[in-house]
């Protein structure tokens, strides 16, 4: 049993990280896939804001919040799922409205959060409330006990660990003193609710007074007021779900090609999940050139591939191809020296028992389920 | 520069807080770190007034615009939209004060086609064009925003064809010592063959995605391990060559 196969059935949730376009959402969709076609009830979830993954299971049209591949889909490539493949992408607007349906129990109140600019300005556009309620909807799908694998598919780097901050910064917040005035229903009147409070509070209210418009501190203050039960429950449920991936329940799985930014970038993912107590269980390594087998043999003077290469002297091949041959292929041996330094550095930093998988890069790139399927060959 | 959120909520922070003691303890207090880690939205608004703000600049001495030109590196394309739609956001959400006058004029800047182009760079891949698709809608038909070029990046041309280098292999000297070299560098030679034709069909699809009036521009693919000046220059004459050919 390879080191993936057992983290995929030992473990509940498999989240995928690596910098931008590593190939995480390919890898997350492979997984899922494995996950399915060997029997475990499987659920990806993005937790990105693009449509990565939809467009790379060939969902084009995907305006659902999930979608159940049909045995079809499987069938038609010459695949047969033991267990059920879903795929989840978080809809803002919708699942913040679900929020508002569970906690606010009058017609009007509903209305009146619907209609509250800053409720609308979270629920559809703001940065990071994204986050928020991916974190919940995960939440929900550990609590359904639906699937027996969730295999989180998440945004670059920088924003993942933001994503997996999430959690903590909420509980910060509500654990605040100045925090729990947001939600008493006085500082919808004004804000010299805070003036009894202490001076300084009153001079730093001030200044945002002057930066945000008195009336838009009064909807915040009428949205908390109101969602004060979803805040609080919302932090439950969060904390619950932070505790579920620093668990054993979890593995993390960290994506990368090998070049200087992205190898840096994973060392730097590393240290900073080692500083919320989670440690990396696998690396995968994306769209490698070569094995370190052809680059041994590869290993030769230009002289000597400038004279191979008239060799070939009676083919018809013009002077501008000849040349190109050479170059193309001294240009390959120093792209293969460099990922051989960069796939040292990985192994030298995520030792055994950590696996350590390379993909090759493969020409026309995973598109459909049967190659997401033979993808599988190097991580199996 | 590099920028944040948090690095230019601060900056914004030292020039409307200009007394260093009270800037301290605000940016010690719980309020602010509250604001900071938690609000949602605050620090990509923030980084897009910082953009804003390096706009505004003159040089005190000649009175002339700091900057001739201002170039965002922007993150990938899910966040960056993020980042765009945010001065809007901020703009419809607040109906007075100092946040909702900067958020429009961060709008008025981007929207201005005499002042902002937004170029989008994408790769001759699966994922990254059908991504391309959706960020070239958004930026035209919700953001209203100009767009500017569409880059093709790590382009890459062979001048022999997969059947070219397949017609090599008959003509390969048997009696060679290199005869596994030759046969390598072809190897190598067909596997990039198969990588532009790839590429191709791609390429097509993005051409066909920008609107007629902007550039479409291809980069070369470079090899560097890691990127400097002379793949810069590099890719900086390719743009020249593109816009003034």
């Amino acid at each position: 049993m390879t080191d993936l196969t057992h983290l995929l059935t030992t473990r509940r949730i498999v989240v995928c990280l690596g910098s931008g376009g590593v190939g995480k959402t390919t890898l997350s969709a492979s997984l899922g896939l494995w996950g399915a076609l060997n029997g475990r009830r499987t659920a990806i979830v993005t937790i990105d804001p693009a449509q990565r993954l939809a467009d790379c299971l060939g969902l084009h049209d995907f305006s659902a919040p999930s979608v159940t591949l049909s045995r079809d889909a499987f069938l038609s490539q010459n695949l047969n799922p033991c267990a059920s493949l879903t795929i989840f992408r978080v809809d803002q607007q919708h699942a913040w409205d679900a929020l508002v349906d569970q906690y606010v129990p009058t017609p009007e109140g509903r209305v009146r959060i619907r209609t509250n600019r800053f409720y609308q300005g979270l629920s559809q556009t703001f940065a990071g409330s994204h986050d928020y309620i991916a974190l919940n909807q995960l939440a929900q799908l550990i609590a359904t006990n639906t699937y027996d694998l969730i295999v989180v598919d998440t945004p670059p780097a920088k924003h993942a660990i933001d994503f997996l901050r999430t959690p903590f910064q909420l509980q910060r917040l509500l654990q605040q003193p100045l925090s729990q005035r947001f939600l008493h229903p006085a500082v919808q009147r004004g804000w010299a609710t805070f003036s009894s409070a202490n001076r300084l509070g009153t001079a730093l209210l001030t200044k945002l007074e002057h930066a945000t418009g008195l009336s838009t501190l009064g909807d915040i203050a009428a949205f908390f007021s109101t969602m004060a039960h979803m805040i609080e429950d919302l932090s439950i449920r969060l904390t619950q779900v932070s505790g579920i991936l620093s668990s054993k329940e979890t593995a993390f799985v960290l994506v990368t090609t090998l070049n200087t930014a992205s190898t840096a970038e994973t060392q730097k993912i590393s240290v900073d999940l080692n500083a919320l107590g989670v440690v990396p269980q696998a690396v995968v390594v994306n769209r490698v050139t070569s094995t370190r087998e052809t680059v041994t043999e590869s290993a030769m003077s230009r002289t000597r591939i400038e004279h191979s290469s008239k060799t070939l002297r009676g083919a018809r091949l013009n002077k501008q191809q000849q040349q190109w041959l050479v170059e193309n292929f001294v240009g390959y041996q120093k792209r293969l020296g460099a990922e051989i330094r960069h796939l040292e550095a990985l192994q030298a930093q995520f030792r055994s028992p950590t696996p350590l998988l390379t993909i090759p890069l493969w020409p026309s790139g995973p598109m459909d389920l049967g190659s997401l399927a033979r993808l599988q060959q190097y991580l199996f | 520069m590099a920028t944040t959120g948090q690095a230019a909520l601060e900056e914004y922070l030292s020039r409307i807080l200009p007394f260093a003691p009270l800037r301290t303890l605000m940016l010690q207090s719980q309020l602010y770190q509250y604001f900071v880690l938690a609000a949602p939205g605050l620090k990509e608004l923030m980084a897009m007034g910082k953009v804003w703000y390096e706009a505004q600049q003159h040089d005190r001495r000649t009175t002339f615009p700091r900057w001739d030109a201002l170039i965002i590196d922007m993150p990938a394309s899910g966040h960056s939209l993020q980042y765009l739609r945010m001065p809007q956001a901020a703009s419809d959400t607040f109906d007075t004060g100092e946040v909702r006058r900067k958020a429009a004029q961060v709008v008025q800047l981007f929207r201005d086609p005499e002042q902002s182009a937004f170029h989008i760079v994408s790769l001759p891949e699966e994922l990254p064009v059908e991504e391309t698709a959706e960020i070239v809608a958004q930026i035209e038909n919700e953001l209203h925003f100009p767009l500017g070029a569409l880059f093709i990046n790590q382009r890459r041309t062979t001048p022999c064809d997969c059947a070219t280098l397949d017609r090599l292999y008959p003509a390969r000297d048997a009696t060679s010592a290199d005869r596994s070299l030759v046969d390598h560098m072809l190897a190598v030679a067909r596997y990039e063959a198969r990588l532009t034709q790839a590429q191709t069909a791609y390429v097509n699809q993005l051409n066909l995605l920008a609107p007629p009036a902007i550039a479409t521009i291809a980069l070369p693919y470079c090899f560097a391990e890691s990127l400097g000046l002379p793949e810069v220059q590099t890719l900086s004459y390719c743009i020249q060559s593109a816009l003034h050919p």
